[in-house]
């Protein structure tokens, strides 16, 4: 998968350029850091809802494997320009055709070649934000779109074959009662007249009657066949590159400070709230999660775009030597992996000031709040 | 109350603890004191005195002096026997008093007279005359003890010393009270804090619920893109599909 970066943005008057590796947006509560990250999410056409009544128009500058993408988005239209090479095209956010674009530009990889499968999903996956931590099951089909299994693909097919399943039943129900009906039939006319070949032009005209029905039966005994083939391959796939994440995940997370008691395995703490941790533990071990994730993904063998987009409140109810750990993970990550563009919006006035691409606290707040 | 301290910083506590000693010094100081005891003593002998000193223009030198005793206490002290210790010798002297006086009896440099009884409010004077200058100790026996009188004159510096101490506990009771309230405050803060993160927590973890049942939900939207890619052919036509393209 090609990677994406983020080269520039422009909220109303207010312009951030991006640089590759760590950029910081440092800002106290209040000053509008979410507001610019949902302008991202925004401007991509992630997201429908309007991100602040105040901002008119948002533009971002992207990099897709060194070609420039521009998006243009007013607050409120449904609608987003997106130019490239001098071409503009208008794609409504979220919908099929902006999927397919993105989907040519980023060209991610799949086990099966599928147009099926969703974008958005995988760029969701670098925004880390208070609520997005709220969807695990959109959680785990994100992971395992990037490790290369055919989600949408497998989910409607398995959707079909419960719907052809269901008709073959009800088929297989009528073609009994037509059965009985039909012997009943024989006996009667057997008894009161007499017509030649009549058990073969009843067998005939059922057998022309519900061939249809046969052929979907034996659609279905294919499919299913089918379908098991693949899924049994994507399973392979998927086990063998959730483990390798897994291993990383687990010992990025021990060298935070966290212990691996925590967790029973990957694909659990993905899908269901552990009881045992915390609110913050849990933010910050899916923001470990993500690197592990980046750390994994430098090969090219996963579909990660091979950037972080971070808005999650990390040092909650945390100490701050798990965070400081983490910052040194993550420095490493960014020393082994110089193609990784990593985004934090954060409270913290401490970190490097080289880094920092806008102080919010420093021209009062994003203009709307300023205001 | 306990958790209001439990929950103190260590300069709170320090503070409290100076607080409460100051009070309790003062407050056993002003107890013991002259002024709260004779609230509840039954006499109070208190002696005031005058020297005169005699010069050339009445041809005489010498010196006067002058000692009132008076009982300011509540009740009568009974079977007195003042006992006046002089430094030097015994002056020429004359005994008033408005109570019946015994006959003074002098030992050395000691005179004692004897009262049946110093009344509340009833004196007695000493008026005395020497060449040299006259000094001693007064104190007195009664049915009660034997009680040191001291001036009148230092009065004013007891009475000093009991608003000092009567400061002092005024200023450390509302010490204590203000590290009270204020750990109170602080033990409020941290509760609803507490209870606040709480809040949130639940708030986050219903949040998590709602957020995964919208994306049952909304499934159709993420998941399912060939099912509306698709949704005008039929179920057969797409497995058909399905099975020669993949």
């Amino acid at each position: 998968m090609n990677s994406l970066k983020l080269v520039s943005l422009q909220i109303d008057d207010t312009h951030i350029h991006f640089k590759d590796g760590p950029n910081y947006i440092v800002g106290n509560n209040n000053s509008g850091k979410t507001t610019v990250f949902n302008c991202i999410r925004y401007a991509l056409g992630l997201t429908k809802s309007v991100v602040h009544k105040h901002i008119s128009l948002i533009e971002l500058e992207v990099c897709i494997n060194g070609l420039g993408i521009g998006f243009r988005r007013e607050v409120g239209s449904t609608y987003l320009s997106v130019w490239q090479k001098g071409v503009t095209h208008k794609y409504r956010a979220l919908s099929k055709e902006l999927d397919r674009f993105l989907t040519e530009a980023l060209s991610p990889t799949y086990i099966y070649e599928s147009d099926a499968e969703s974008i958005f999903a995988l760029l969701n996956f670098c925004f880390l934000s208070e609520e997005r931590s709220a969807n695990r099951r959109q959680q785990w089909e994100s992971i395992n779109s990037m490790c290369g299994v055919n989600v949408s693909l497998l989910s409607s097919v398995e959707k079909d074959i419960y719907a052809l399943k269901k008709e073959v039943s009800k088929n297989k129900e009528l073609e009994k009662i037509v059965d009985e009906f039909s012997r009943s039939i024989t006996v009667r006319l057997k008894e009161s007249v007499k017509i030649a070949d009549l058990d073969s032009t009843i067998e005939s005209t059922k057998e022309r009657f519900f061939d249809e029905f046969r052929e979907k039966e034996g659609l279905l005994i294919n499919a299913m066949s089918k379908f098991e083939e693949i899924k049994e391959r994507s399973d392979l796939v998927l086990r063998s590159k959730i483990a390798e994440i897994e291993d990383v995940f687990f010992s990025l997370n021990h060298s935070a400070g966290f212990e691996r008691s925590f967790f029973d395995g990957l694909e659990l703490f993905i899908k269901s709230r552990s009881k045992t941790m915390s609110y913050g533990e849990e933010t910050f071990s899916r923001f470990i999660l993500v690197l592990a994730v980046a750390k994994v993904a430098q090969e090219g063998r996963y579909n990660f775009p091979q950037l972080i987009i971070n808005d999650s409140y990390l040092s909650f109810d945390l100490d701050n030597r798990s965070y400081r750990r983490s910052l040194n993970i993550l420095d490493d990550l960014m020393f082994m992996n110089k193609g990784l563009q990593y985004i934090e919006f954060t409270y913290k006035d401490e970190v490097p000031s080289e880094h920092v691409v806008l102080n919010l606290n420093a021209q009062g707040g994003l203009h709307v709040f300023g205001s | 109350m306990s958790s209001a301290v439990n929950q103190m910083g260590w300069g709170e506590k320090i503070s409290l603890g100076v607080s409460i000693l100051s009070f309790l010094v003062a407050f056993i100081g002003l107890t013991l004191s002259d002024s709260v005891s004779k609230i509840s003593s039954k006499a109070d002998i208190v002696a005031t005195n005058d020297t005169i000193k005699l010069n050339s223009l009445i041809n005489q030198n010498g010196y006067i002096e002058t000692l009132n005793l008076k009982n300011r206490g509540r009740s009568a002290s009974k079977n007195v026997k003042l006992i006046v210790e002089f430094f030097v010798e015994i002056p020429k002297f004359e005994l008033t008093s408005d109570e019946d006086i015994g006959k003074p009896e002098i030992k050395g440099r000691r005179l004692k007279i004897p009262l049946e009884r110093l009344s509340s409010n009833s004196n007695l004077k000493i008026t005395m005359f020497s060449d040299s200058p006259i000094s001693y100790d007064i104190n007195y026996i009664d049915d009660s003890g034997n009680h040191k009188i001291t001036m009148y004159r230092e009065t004013a510096q007891r009475d000093m010393l009991d608003m000092i101490l009567i400061l002092v506990i005024i200023i450390s009771l509302l010490a204590v009270v203000w590290i009270y309230r204020r750990a109170s405050e602080s033990a409020l803060m941290a509760t609803l804090e507490t209870h606040q993160s709480e809040i949130q927590v639940k708030l986050r973890e219903v949040r998590d619920e709602i957020g995964n049942i919208e994306v049952v939900v909304n499934e159709p939207n993420s998941s399912s893109t060939a099912e509306l890619n698709e949704s005008d052919k039929g179920i057969g036509q797409r497995l058909a599909d399905f099975i020669t393209k993949i």
